[in-house]
């Protein structure tokens, strides 16, 4: 784990790999700083047990084991899995947690850097997507049931999930505003400092912040950002990336290079993320009902503004 | 010039004192004439600024630049409301900006400050 980096009289910063990608906490008191990086790691090794789909002791994976019948899980799965179908419901089946079998064919089955260092293989045929109202969730029981060969993808939707605990978790025990971020998917809970957190907004989220396109700044909620050309292999001659559209199994035809907006949650922010992804020139007319500000990164560099998105600077 | 002559009996100076009343009655008279129609004068050129000072007094103490931006003309106010309804507009964005939609309670704003983490893509 990285050292405390302190970047403003009462702002400290953490940073460390986790889940695939870097999480980074950030709160107003150097003294909290161990404290909250200890909380986030703690976070993200309970919803990586839960949730993930390539380790082989995973709740997630037991639960594809037994799929065809009800199986009880624990709460951070449960919630999970309640969140990814939610998120589903809310945008018209766009963003699908029973992708887990299309995705896994395109060859992300494995932590990216494994994917990518794997020889060319051939084209693979594409992987059903069962849809999302086939996975049965009874909160009573805390159970889940999902179809016989059903794969589940929890994704963003689960680590956005995580950051949102994790920030309401810090922020609580040290009495103060927290910021986490896990790969760019950005949660804040707690009194902000004045001027709110500043985010800074790039095509990756390996960008250094004073080297981002924007900067804006949140109070409260989240800010969560996806795009088609961070992560991304190869697969049968061709360039891939990670979200799948349901309707097809394949990989969404790039539109959006990048799609970043704001909500009162991360998960409410990712949502819309990466439904716009999938909607692609559909998305501008989508997104105006979810009111939720979003600025938009179109393949030929174009930028577009929902909902009231700050223009860029150099507009 | 040859000097007045100074009335010399009782009954001169009083035909003399009469002459004097009647004199500054009359110059009394005329300013006082005078004087109510330069006021006459005066209310019939500004009557328009008198009256807007009055319509404003009856219906709100707010705002003098208020006051005369609505009366100085009918499409004054117009443009005033336009330019509320612009403000909605403008919150949208739908002209300039390709900004569209409404705006919500988690709006970000733009930062001037020194950022402290990236939202992109993840990699």
């Amino acid at each position: 784990m990285a050292a405390a980096d302190v970047l403003e009289p009462a702002l400290a910063v953490r940073s460390f790999r986790a889940i695939g990608t870097t999480a980074t906490v950030v709160v107003q008191d150097p003294a909290d700083a161990d404290m909250a990086e200890h909380l986030l790691a703690a976070e993200l090794a309970s919803i990586d047990l839960a949730c993930s789909r390539f380790r082989d002791d995973s709740e997630l994976q037991a639960l594809h084991a037994e799929a065809g019948r009800a199986v009880v899980v624990s709460q951070v799965l449960f919630d999970a899995l309640t969140v990814a179908c939610e998120t589903a419901a809310r945008t018209g089946g766009a963003v699908d947690p029973t992708v887990g079998n299309a995705i896994a064919a395109l060859g992300y089955d494995a932590d990216l850097d494994v994917v990518r260092s794997r020889p060319p293989v051939p084209p693979q045929a594409l992987g059903q997507v069962a849809g999302y109202e086939h996975v049965q969730l009874d909160a009573r029981r805390r159970t889940v049931r999902i179809p016989r060969g059903v794969r589940l993808d929890l994704g963003s939707s689960a680590k956005a999930l995580a950051a949102d605990r994790a920030a309401a978790r810090i922020a609580g025990q040290c009495g103060n505003g927290a910021m986490v971020s896990l790969g760019g998917d950005v949660a804040v809970a707690g009194p902000p400092p004045a001027g709110g957190w500043s985010i800074g907004i790039a095509r990756s989220s390996s960008t250094p912040p004073e080297q981002a396109d924007q900067v804006v700044a949140i109070v409260r909620g989240g800010l969560a950002s996806s795009g088609t050309t961070a992560r991304t292999w190869e697969v049968g001659g061709r360039q891939v990336h990670h979200i799948v559209d349901p309707r097809t199994g394949d990989c969404v035809e790039a539109h959006w290079d990048l799609v970043s907006a704001t909500g009162s949650s991360c998960v409410e922010a990712n949502l819309v993320t990466t439904a716009a992804i999938v909607w692609g020139a559909q998305a501008l007319d989508e997104l105006p009902r979810f009111g939720q500000s979003v600025r938009l990164v179109r393949s030929d560099g174009k930028v577009f503004h929902v909902n009231g998105w700050p223009q860029d600077a150099a507009a | 010039m040859p000097e007045p002559a100074q009335p010399s009996t009782p009954a001169d100076r009083e035909r003399a004192h009469s002459r004097l009343r009647f004199l500054t009655r009359g110059a009394i008279v005329a300013a006082t004439g005078a004087t109510v129609a330069l006021g006459v004068v005066v209310a019939h050129d500004h009557s328009g600024a008198h009256a807007a000072g009055t319509a404003a007094d009856a219906t709100s103490s707010s705002s003098n630049s208020t006051r005369t931006t609505n009366t100085g003309s009918s499409s004054s106010g117009t443009t005033s409301n336009s330019s509320d309804s612009g403000t909605t507009g403008t919150t949208g964005n739908t002209g300039n900006t390709g900004n569209t939609g409404a705006t919500s309670t988690t709006t970000p704003t733009g930062s001037s400050s020194s950022a402290t983490v990236t939202s992109g893509a993840s990699s």
